[in-house]
């Protein structure tokens, strides 16, 4: 898919509601609303979520367990890191605000900036020479 | 013995890495997993250690990133393996990049920072290297110094220089409007 294509894609997430933050293993996910239409953003690639000057939550938070004493293995696969922490906070600030997407855009080498209200701002950035490594992708999911 | 560096706010960041125009750039490699990068102006050398993601792009092209370390360039090679013998395609494709510094002139033409680490250097030959810090906690993420002088070193972020892990981004957390 070319990178014009790319941008129109992400275009229709402009006007949706942030959802949530979340990972399944090293993956990890932002969810959208748009009119009752879910979409999920999954990325393998570096991702933060910052908002006016603060990274509020990064991909390297999942290398930090939560509970400093807690073995960063064991902190990662019990969903105890400060990626799981940062990420259970965002979402309840997304469940209880609408944040709403105000722009998506993707640059020549895949990196993706989206522009929420409330100065929240999403970034991806893959950093990978192999052409054919997943690092983002954006879906529909089913209806509940 | 710990060298305490200077702490930097962006401004001063900012002003750092705007220093490096019309430097040329002399290497890329890694120790460990920190990307290290080199530029000489005026005799100075000025070298920037990166630990956050990383990539060098070219007309929309990757050519380098800190994901390849996790890949061995021969794909029977298992990847730890690799990755201590300095053979991921990390490795490969950054000595194939030093090789193309060392020939020709490779120079910096301007900088790019935003509020929350991530840089931009732009270089002549359409070449671009970009960092993202990806870490909300009081972990470094790149670090800009001169060479011999261990007096001045500029780190992002400010509070990879204490023990901020009580305050792990514990920062504002705001309502939204």
């Amino acid at each position: 898919v070319k990178a014009v294509q790319m941008s129109q894609v992400l275009g229709s997430l402009v006007g949706s509601r942030v959802t949530g933050v979340g990972r399944t293993a090293h993956l990890m996910e932002i969810g959208f609303d748009q009119d009752g239409t879910r979409y999920s953003l999954t990325a393998y690639c570096p991702l933060r979520v910052v908002r006016e000057d603060r990274i509020l939550l990064g991909a390297a938070d999942m290398n930090h367990p939560e509970d400093r004493e807690m073995d960063v293995e064991e902190a990662y696969e019990a969903g105890a890191t400060m990626y799981d922490r940062n990420a259970r906070r965002l979402t309840d600030i997304f469940t209880r605000s609408v944040v709403v997407v105000s722009s998506a855009e993707v640059d020549a080498a895949g990196a993706v900036g989206i522009e929420a209200t409330g100065s929240f701002r999403i970034e991806l950035m893959p950093t990978s020479a192999r052409a054919r490594l997943e690092t983002w992708r954006l879906h529909s999911l089913p209806d509940a | 013995v710990k060298v305490i560096s200077d702490v930097s706010s962006v401004p001063e960041l900012r002003d750092a890495l705007r220093g490096l125009v019309g430097s040329r750039v002399t290497d890329i490699g890694r120790a460990a997993g920190m990307v290290e990068l080199g530029f000489e102006k005026d005799g100075k050398v000025h070298r920037l250690h990166v630990q956050c993601a990383f990539r060098v792009v070219r007309e929309g092209m990757i050519l380098v990133g800190t994901t390849d370390m996790s890949f061995p360039q021969d794909r029977q090679m298992d990847p730890g393996v690799a990755y201590e013998s300095r053979t991921t395609r990390f490795d490969g494709n950054a000595r194939m990049l030093t090789d193309r510094f060392q020939a020709g002139a490779f120079q910096v033409t301007g900088t790019e920072l935003d509020g929350s680490g991530s840089f931009v250097i732009e270089l002549s030959h359409d070449l671009r290297f970009e960092a993202m810090p990806v870490c909300s906690g009081p972990f470094e993420a790149w670090r800009l110094f001169v060479k011999g002088d261990t007096a001045t070193h500029h780190v992002y972020p400010e509070s990879s220089l204490y023990d901020g892990y009580p305050n792990y981004a514990n920062h504002d957390w705001p309502e939204p409007e």
